[in-house]
């Protein structure tokens, strides 16, 4: 990269005295490739050292790198959790333990998905499912480190394939009858 | 009769224990005598000892009364130091440190203060440990905090570290304020954004100069205090300012939902009290959070994540001091358990923490806070 005055002593120089606005001064033939670079974008300061920002601005920038890093690994460590592709309305079956937990600990959880709500770390998922003729909602954060895996069991669960899901939440299936959010046999 | 009596009795006390009161009554004279040259007491010796022997066996009681008063009064008192010796105690360092004070360092109390750190408050985000718990941070920045100068006893009265943080254009201070600075910056580093003061108890407790005051200062677990800047509310009513409970929605009241009611009594005192709670300017003023905790710290990029909310805006400054009330020192609730922070601060060398993040978790709970308690009952 050259400096500015570099920049405008070699325009100088080729140019011959000729003003930059006159024709033969955007002529393509007698300019080289670096001054048709200063010709289009002309002779304003580029930024050596790293901009000065005010703290303000730094805390949000780094806010959102925080966030994205963590957000970034967690879905490259969990690809059972984050790999399966799942919309509002279908079946999921969630396997929820820590890694080192025994037979007993680990439970799993079915349930149709009423709501996604995508708030980058609390990305989360409200389920509703009839257990023993009592329903259930739960809502389940997907970064947490006590959830392993996530099965898609089946899609469009609430219509059966017949009828397209045209909203993003089914809350209005809590006054509906609750066979159509049954995931569970029993 | 009467009198001679009880001197032969005094005697035989006298001469057989040691402790004895040495007696001599008062008669009270007439008021009509003068009272200038006589004296109002006139003292009559009854005993059987003279009046020297009487004066020195006084004077004995005094010097004996005297020496039980400042048995009591310890010299060069300071709190925390003990007058009596030590009987019972729950730990037994207690009494190791009793028997042999040199060979340990001296105590870490509550009344010791060490130096604080200016941090700019990033957000908010949660943090998740190892049993899945979900921890609400605040994400703290401490960015180039760099002690500037001393404050000490000979010079200024009271002893204190000047801490500068943060960066601004070299245009946008002035040069009386540059001044300050020149010592210890060059042309190309920009000058610091905020320079604060942390009070110390004890100038062996003065980080050096021009030394870099990192993340390590702090010790993951432990609590701090943090002051702020609060949020600026504007011109606000009673209820949102003071709490007041207002008035209901309905039944009759009229024009007064939100009012703060009655200013006070009828004729007496026939005024409005100073300092009455009423509507006005709310927020924007100096808060501190107490016993805020430590959840993790990142060494490289010098951030402290603390949990729960912190007084002020995202992009301001903080000021972070450990806590006055219940730092956690020697609990197994800060790292390592240890009784003392790093003193006078953590030292090494400059890390270039770009890009890595080395996090220190604070010390987790031994069994699963998530586990049912019937386990626990069986």
């Amino acid at each position: 990269m050259l400096g500015i005055a570099a920049r405008i002593g070699r325009f100088a120089a080729s140019s011959s005295g000729l003003p930059r606005w006159t024709a033969a001064a955007f002529s393509t033939n007698l300019r080289t490739p670096e001054e048709m670079a200063v010709l289009h974008h002309g002779l304003r300061p580029r930024h050596r050292a790293p901009k000065f920002k005010s703290p303000r601005k730094r805390a949000s920038k780094l806010l959102q790198e925080l966030q994205g890093e963590l957000v970034k690994s967690n879905k490259a460590n969990k690809p059972d959790v984050w790999g399966t592709h799942f919309r509002v309305g279908d079946a999921i079956e969630l396997v929820i333990g820590r890694e080192n937990a025994e037979k007993n600990e680990i439970e799993k959880i079915r349930g149709v998905v009423l709501g996604i709500s995508r708030k980058g770390l609390d990305h989360s998922v409200l389920l509703r499912d009839v257990v023993f003729g009592q329903p259930v909602e739960r809502r389940i954060l997907l970064h947490s480190p006590l959830l392993q895996s996530v099965k898609l069991l089946e899609e469009n669960f609430v219509y059966k394939g017949k009828r397209k899901v045209k909203r993003a939440k089914l809350y209005f299936l809590r006054d509906r009858n609750p066979e159509l959010t049954r995931v569970t046999k029993w | 009769m009467w009198a001679l009596r009880q001197t032969n009795a005094l005697q035989k006390a006298f001469n057989s224990s040691s402790r004895v009161r040495c007696y001599s009554t008062t008669v009270r004279l007439f008021k009509n005598d003068d009272k200038k040259d006589t004296p109002k007491y006139q003292t009559i010796n009854n005993t059987g000892l003279s009046n020297e022997e009487i004066e020195k066996i006084l004077k004995e009681e005094e010097a004996k009364m005297i020496a039980k008063q400042k048995a009591r009064f310890v010299e060069n008192w300071k709190p925390g130091m003990r007058k009596k010796p030590l009987q019972a105690s729950f730990k037994l360092e207690e009494f190791e440190y009793e028997l042999e004070p040199e060979k340990h360092l001296p105590r870490w109390t509550l009344l010791d203060k060490r130096c604080g750190a200016l941090a700019i408050k990033v957000g908010m985000m949660p943090v998740f440990d190892e049993w899945g718990v979900r921890h609400p941070c605040t994400v703290l920045f401490m960015d180039q905090n760099i002690v500037i100068g001393h404050k000490t006893m000979e010079k200024n009265g009271y002893i204190a570290a000047q801490i500068a943080a943060g960066e601004r254009k070299r245009k946008n201070v002035g040069k009386s304020v540059l001044g300050q600075y020149q010592a210890f910056l060059s042309e190309e580093e920009n000058p610091p954004y905020l320079v604060r003061e942390f009070r110390i108890t004890d100038e062996s407790l003065l980080p050096p100069l021009h030394s870099q005051i990192h993340a390590r200062h702090f010790v993951p677990g432990q609590n701090i205090d943090v002051s702020g800047i609060s949020k600026g509310k504007g011109f606000q009513g009673p209820m949102k300012r003071h709490n007041f409970g207002g008035m209901p929605a309905s039944h009759g009241v009229s024009l007064s939902h939100r009012a703060h009611g009655s200013t006070g009594q009828c004729q007496d005192p026939g005024k409005v009290f100073k300092g009455k709670k009423m509507a006005g300017h709310m927020g924007t003023e100096r808060v501190t959070t107490q016993n805020v905790r430590i959840i993790k710290i990142d060494r490289g990029r010098n951030l402290l994540y603390v949990l729960g909310a912190v007084p002020g805006n995202k992009g301001h400054f903080v000021e972070v001091r450990d806590a006055v009330k219940k730092p956690l020192w020697g609990t197994d609730k800060v790292l390592d358990a240890i009784d003392r922070p790093p003193l006078p601060t953590f030292e090494f060398e400059k890390i270039d923490g770009s890009g890595t993040a080395h996090e220190v978790f604070m010390p987790l709970p031994a069994t699963d806070p998530f586990a049912p308690d019937d386990e626990e009952a069986a």
